[in-house]
């Protein structure tokens, strides 16, 4: 019997080679990336203790988002629903309260930041939460990101959702 | 009588399967090590989270059902969760209670009052 005594051609090893490269280097960023999702979720995003550090900042403030007297053209329709800080919310240290940046905004706002890190989160929070009558206070504890659902600060304005 | 195949393998041969075989062994390895040191380092910071969450839950539905005075420093978290409570603060209509978990970490629960 006659023996093949071939075997692979260097253009079906290529061939096989750059097949498989192909295949890691899309496999790859993906699973690289599980862990960090991972991470940030497990350490930096919605932390417990953090949560209830709004909620109670939400209840504190409550009165005074709705009482335009008080905190004057900072909460003015805009600053609801573009999402910048207000007068009244940036750097907050109230009632002994840790000392935070809070943001109040609308769901359907096109929420971004230059804080690499922090417009990681808004946009899994836009990709992960989907209520389009909610507003949400948002809070940045140093490298940690929080928020919870709130009422509409402002029941009287006449402005619509994403401006 | 067919003829048999009698060339087998070169020294050569087997020593490039060997060197092939031994890489492929070693990465698997590491990945396997990695895989298994970062599960048990998810593990741990899970088991964190979920213990973190469940004690602020109890103290502060503790605070709402006996109120914040009735809090005492061992009988909030029930037997088989070990938590205490560290230290107790009213200031400006604001409760800070700071629990001690089971591995010695502090996490401190912010509550409203009117």
């Amino acid at each position: 019997m006659k023996n093949n005594n071939k075997g692979f051609f260097l253009a079906e090893t290529i061939v096989v080679i750059a097949l498989v490269t192909t295949v890691m280097a899309f496999v790859y960023p993906n699973v690289s990336k599980l862990y960090e999702n991972y991470k940030n979720k497990a350490l930096y995003y919605d932390q417990p203790e953090d949560l209830y550090v709004l909620k109670a900042y939400s209840e504190i403030l409550k009165t005074d988002i709705e009482n335009k007297t008080k905190v004057g053209d900072a909460i003015g329709c805009k600053n609801f629903i573009v999402n910048e800080k207000t007068t009244l919310l940036d750097n907050s240290s109230k009632n002994g309260l840790p000392r935070i940046t809070l943001y109040i905004t609308g769901y359907m706002t096109e929420v971004s930041d230059t804080d690499y890190n922090f417009n990681k989160y808004l946009k899994r929070l836009k990709k992960t939460t989907y209520d389009s009558a909610s507003y949400r206070l948002i809070g940045k504890f140093g490298t940690r990101y929080a928020s919870i659902k709130i009422d509409n600060p402002n029941p009287n304005r006449n402005c619509n959702l994403g401006g | 009588m067919k003829k048999l195949n009698k060339k087998g393998v070169t020294l050569i041969e087997l020593i490039v399967s060997f060197a092939l075989v031994s890489v492929a062994v070693g990465y698997f390895y590491q990945t396997l090590f990695t895989v298994k040191k970062l599960y048990s380092k998810s593990q741990k910071e899970t088991q964190e989270f979920v213990d973190k969450t469940y004690a602020l839950r109890i103290v502060d539905a503790y605070i709402d059902k006996k109120g914040f005075d009735a809090l005492s420093k061992s009988k909030v978290c029930p037997t088989y969760f070990k938590c205490n409570v560290l230290s107790k603060v009213d200031a400006d209509n604001i409760y800070k209670v700071t629990i001690t978990m089971e591995n010695d970490k502090n996490v401190v629960l912010y509550k409203y009052h009117e």
